[in-house]
């Protein structure tokens, strides 16, 4: 697994966006063969071939959050691709275990100057279903940025970082976030995936069938083996990514 | 799978990316852990060292037309981009972020977590990743190189331990590092 997925994401995306006149639009392809009943592993077989490599025997675990977003900050130009507040009414708010609240604090503080928007309320969240029971969205008032807090494996809260319009609105209206490498269980990593509205994810685990995550008022967190490709389609611009998967030096 | 890039070469990634972005991903991941083990290392700061890592893949991907596998293999070839961005960076006082702007880039926020991972990292591959970015200079040079450059050392101190003259050690730094901005090539 990359170390630094937001990294990954984001050089991608200025391939992307670099790409000359006339370069095949390799996205349309993926979606056409997926609805075409091809499916994502036709649609990888096709154009992600960078994605799958041979993976070591280890097993890793990757969680996703999948937040999706509302609004659209230009939806005039580009409806859904570039939303400014967060789809987070559906889901319950709750006081936050004094222990999550005391994470959220420590670390949203960290972050709060690479944060635009107001300030993120670190002892209320908006309920979201995890593997492990209970994990928690942490927003502004305006719902302009989004934090997940959840406790993998009971081990402990963790924040898994913050999202806001400023780079929601980049790259298509698509974030990834990443801790990396769980110490407390090496090969698991944890990817967060943020969407707007609209917006779907899929994966696929190597040599199994796809199937969508199912998303919880906007938000779902999920296990899944790796290596294991997702596939996130926004308004038709589709993208692959990856996880788990390590290549030779 | 209809292909893997599993046995592109990295000069074939980088054509590639043209048309397949993913093939910069590839690359990107194929060479991680070893730019941010070298440009931590280097800066002795992980956070540093991400800034730089990210920086460097930036304007790898600009200049990857330029990059060229008869003079080097890719890594070293980050290497060399990797330690003009930390120079650069170091005389203006701030991490270079020039390529990522033009790129259009997002500014990346790095959680305690991973910069505890990215140390890790760091700590156990650094030193290996500086001993790579060496390993094509011969072994006078190398040592003067990695006294000035890796360890920041005076030219005086290390003339003492290699038991030679200043100007000796002033050559083979400057002879080391001419033929490692070679394997660089044109990239800025």
């Amino acid at each position: 697994m990359s170390l630094w997925p937001e990294l990954e994401n984001d050089l991608v995306d200025a391939a992307r966006r670099a790409r000359p006149a006339g370069a095949p639009r390799t996205a349309s392809r993926r979606r056409s063969a997926r609805h075409s009943g091809v499916g994502v592993a036709g649609a990888m077989a096709g154009v992600a071939r960078g994605a799958l490599l041979v993976m070591p025997v280890a097993i890793l675990i990757a969680v996703i959050a999948v937040v999706i977003t509302a609004g659209h900050k230009h939806a005039v130009r580009r409806p859904a691709a570039a939303p400014s507040t967060l789809d987070l009414e559906g889901l319950q708010r709750v006081r936050l275990p004094t222990a999550a609240a005391q994470i959220a604090a420590s670390e949203i503080h960290s972050q709060s100057k690479n944060l635009q928007g107001g300030p993120v309320d670190t002892r209320h969240g908006r309920v979201i279903p995890t593997p492990w029971g209970a994990g928690y969205v942490l927003s502004d008032h305006a719902h302009r940025i989004a934090c997940v807090l959840i406790n993998p494996w009971h081990g402990g809260w963790d924040l898994s970082g913050c999202v806001g319009p400023q780079t929601v609105s980049h790259a298509g209206g698509q974030w990834d976030l990443s801790w990396g490498v769980d110490t407390r269980h090496p090969n698991t990593g944890v990817d967060m995936v943020v969407l707007p509205a609209g917006g779907t994810l899929i994966a696929q685990r190597v040599g199994r069938s796809a199937h969508t995550i199912t998303l919880h008022g906007g938000v779902a967190v999920t296990l899944f083996r790796h290596p294991t490709i997702f596939t996130t389609d926004i308004n038709g611009r589709t993208r692959t990514t990856p996880v788990g998967t390590e290549f030779p030096r | 799978m209809s292909r893997l890039f599993t046995r592109t070469t990295d000069a074939e990634l980088l054509r590639e990316a043209d048309q397949d972005p993913a093939a910069f991903g590839v690359f990107y991941r194929r060479h991680e852990r070893a730019v941010l083990a070298f440009a931590g290392h280097l800066s002795g700061s992980a956070q540093l060292g991400a800034d730089v890592m990210a920086e460097t893949f930036a304007v790898a991907f600009e200049a990857r037309d330029r990059f060229d596998p008869q003079r080097g293999a890719g890594r070293a070839w980050l290497f060399g981009i990797a330690r003009n961005v930390l120079g650069a960076s170091r005389r203006r006082g701030r991490v270079e972020a020039d390529a990522r702007q033009r790129l259009g880039m997002n500014q990346l926020i790095l959680s305690q977590r991973q910069l505890s991972a990215f140390d890790r990292v760091i700590a156990a591959d650094g030193e290996a990743a500086v001993r790579e970015w060496l390993s094509s200079i011969p072994a006078p040079q190398r040592d003067a190189v990695r006294l000035r450059v890796v360890e920041e050392q005076s030219y005086a101190s290390i003339a003492q331990q290699l038991q030679c003259s200043e100007a000796v050690v002033r050559q083979r730094v400057s002879r080391g590092l001419a033929t490692l901005r070679d394997v660089v090539g044109g990239q800025r």
